[in-house]
C-alpha cells in the first residue's frame, strides 16, 4: 500500500518534470522553425532551457507586492495541474469521470494569473495588455463553451479515458472525422488561449511591449516560459487525445503533439496580428456558427459516422 | 547601495553567455544597422541573442550612435530599471569621443564618465559582422565572468551621479519622475 504511494508520487513527480522540459523544447521548436520560416539558421532547440536558467540566475528581483509574485506561481500551478489531468502513456494520474470540463477550463488559469499579477504591477501597458487579455477571453468563451458542449454530445461522455477508448479501431473513429466542427473551433481557440498571432494582441510585443508581461522579469518571467511551454505541451496533448485518438504510447506521444504543434506555428508566422475588435468579431462569428453547426451534428447524428 | 552577490558557476555563465535579450532601444544613426544583423543574412538569433521591448527583462543595452543629454537621461533611466547582471555595448566613434560630433555644444563626448561600457565598437557606422564581432566578443566576456560593468556602476556610484548631476543640474532624477507621475496609476 505505501510502496503504492511512493511509486505513484514518483510517477507524479516524474511525468511534471518531463512535460516541463517538453514544454521549453516545444518553444525551442517554435523558435528554430520560425526562423527557418524567416530562412534564418535560428537557436538551438534548448534555447528556451538556457533563458530559463539565466532568467532565474538575474539579481535582484523587483516585486510589486503578493498579488504580482503570485501571478506567475498561479499561471504555472494551473498549467501542472491541467497536465496531470491528461492521460498520457497509460498513465492516469489525476483522472476521474469529469475531467474534460476541468481540464478546458483549467487551460485558462495560466492566462488568467498572468492577467491578476499584471494589475497588480500598476504598468499602463499592463493594464491595456489585460484590458485586451480579458476582452480576448471574453471573445473566446462562447465559442469554446459551445465546441466542447459539442465533443460532450458527441461521445456521450466527459472523461478523457472514456474519449480515447471511443476513438479505437479504425482511423475514421478520431474525433477529427467524427466532429470536424468541433475540431476546427478547438484549434482555432487554442490559437487565442495560447497566446499566439493571429492572436497574440494581449502582449503585442511591438505595440504595447509584451503587455502584461512589461513588469515581469527576471525569476517571475522565468516561472511564466515554463508555464507557457507547458501549456502549449498541454494544449497539444489534449487536442491529440480528444480529435486525434490518444496518445497510449511514446512514439503516437511524440508524433501527434509535435504534428500539432507544428501546425500552430506554421499559422503563428503566416497570419499578422488582428486588432482588438476584428478578433472578437471574428471569434462570435465564424468559430460560433461552425461550433453550433457542430453541436447540432453531435446531437442529431449522435455517435454514429 | 546595497550590494548582491552574483551566483557564478560554469553552467550559470554559460547560459548568461548564451540568453542575451537586447532592449529595444536606438539612439542616433546606427540603429539602421540592426535590423541587418538581426535578420536572415546575419541572423543574431543563432546566438540566442533576441531583442525583448520590456526592459524589465533585458540583458544588454546597445548605444547605437551620438547621444544628447536629453537622450542620455533617458538612457540611464533604462540603465537602472534594468536587472542585474547588465551589459552595455557602445556603437560607433559617437559614443567614444564624439566622432564628427567632437565640436557640438549639444553632444555628449565621453559616455564612460555617465554609465559604464563593456564593449566599444569604433566605426562610423559599424557594420553587421562588426556588430557581430562585439555580441561575440561580449558572449566570451560574459562566459569567463569579466564583463563586469553594472559591478563597476554599483561600486563607483557616487563618481556616476556626480557626473551625471554635473551635466543635468543637482535633482534631475525627481524632475524626471514628475514627468513620468501623469502615467503611473495605482
Ligand atoms: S558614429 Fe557615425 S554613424 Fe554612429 S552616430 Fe556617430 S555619426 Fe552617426
Amino acid at each position: 500500500m505505501a510502496l503504492d504511494v511512493i511509486v505513484e508520487i514518483l510517477a507524479t513527480v516524474g511525468m511534471v518534470f518531463l512535460l516541463l522540459i517538453l514544454g521549453l523544447i516545444f518553444m525551442g521548436i517554435a523558435r528554430k522553425v520560425s526562423a527557418r520560416i524567416h530562412r534564418r539558421i535560428g537557436p538551438p532547440l534548448y534555447q528556451p532551457i538556457l533563458d530559463v536558467i539565466k532568467l532565474w540566475s538575474k539579481i535582484d528581483p523587483s516585486s510589486h507586492g503578493l498579488t504580482f509574485d503570485l501571478g506567475s506561481l498561479i499561471a504555472l500551478g494551473g498549467a501542472i495541474t491541467a497536465a496531470l489531468l491528461l492521460p498520457i502513456m497509460g498513465l492516469k494520474l489525476l483522472s476521474f469521470s469529469g475531467d474534460f470540463i476541468v481540464l478546458m477550463y483549467l487551460m485558462e488559469l495560466p492566462a488568467l494569473g498572468i492577467m491578476l499579477g499584471a494589475a497588480a504591477s500598476g504598468n499602463p501597458f499592463s493594464a491595456v495588455g489585460v484590458y485586451r487579455g480579458l476582452i480576448l477571453i471574453t471573445g473566446a468563451q462562447l465559442p469554446y463553451a459551445l465546441a466542447v458542449m459539442a465533443v460532450a454530445a458527441e461521445y456521450k461522455t466527459l472523461s478523457l479515458t472514456e474519449i480515447v477508448a471511443l476513438q479505437q479501431g479504425s482511423i475514421l473513429n478520431w474525433g477529427l472525422f467524427r466532429n470536424p466542427f468541433a475540431a476546427l473551433v478547438i484549434a482555432i481557440i487554442g490559437l487565442a488561449l495560447l497566446d499566439v498571432q493571429p492572436f497574440d494582441i494581449p502582449s503585442a510585443p511591438a505595440e504595447i511591449s509584451m503587455g502584461p508581461m512589461v513588469e515581469y522579469g527576471g525569476k517571475h518571467l522565468a516561472l511564466m516560459l515554463t508555464a507557457h511551454g507547458l501549456e502549449f505541451v498541454v494544449f497539444a496533448t489534449m487536442y491529440s487525445i480528444v480529435f486525434l485518438g490518444g496518445v497510449s504510447d511514446p512514439i503516437s506521444f511524440i508524433v501527434k503533439t509535435v504534428f500539432v504543434a507544428l501546425l500552430a506555428i506554421f499559422i503563428m508566422n503566416v497570419y499578422p496580428r488582428w486588432r482588438i475588435e476584428q478578433a472578437f468579431s471574428y471569434l462570435w462569428k465564424y468559430p460560433t456558427a461552425l461550433a453550433l453547426l457542430g453541436l447540432v451534428k453531435a446531437v442529431m447524428l449522435g455517435g454514429a459516422m | 547601495m546595497g550590494f548582491q552577490v552574483l551566483e557564478t558557476s560554469k553552467l550559470l555563465n554559460y547560459a548568461r553567455a548564451r540568453s542575451l535579450w537586447i532592449v529595444t532601444f536606438c539612439t542616433g544613426c546606427g540603429g539602421v544597422e540592426l535590423p541587418p544583423t538581426a535578420t536572415a543574412r546575419f541572423d543574431f538569433e543563432r546566438f540566442g541573442i533576441i531583442s525583448t521591448p520590456s526592459i524589465r527583462q533585458a540583458d544588454l543595452l546597445l548605444i547605437t550612435g551620438y547621444v544628447t543629454p536629453k537622450t542620455l537621461k533617458r538612457i540611464i533611466i533604462v540603465y537602472e530599471m534594468m536587472r542585474n547582471p547588465k551589459y552595455i555595448i557602445a556603437h560607433g566613434s559617437c559614443p567614444i569621443n564624439a566622432g564628427i560630433y567632437w565640436d557640438s555644444y549639444n553632444t555628449v563626448k565621453k559616455l564612460d564618465l555617465y554609465i559604464p561600457v563593456d564593449v566599444w565598437i569604433a566605426g562610423c557606422m559599424p557594420r553587421p559582422e562588426a556588430i557581430l564581432r562585439a555580441l561575440v566578443k561580449l558572449m566570451r566576456m560574459v562566459k569567463e565572468g569579466k564583463a563586469l560593468g553594472w559591478k563597476r556602476y554599483l561600486e563607483n556610484f557616487e563618481f556616476y551621479r556626480k557626473n551625471q548631476d554635473r551635466l543635468f543640474g543637482k535633482d534631475w532624477r525627481k524632475r524626471e519622475i514628475e514627468k513620468l507621475r501623469f502615467y503611473i496609476h495605482d
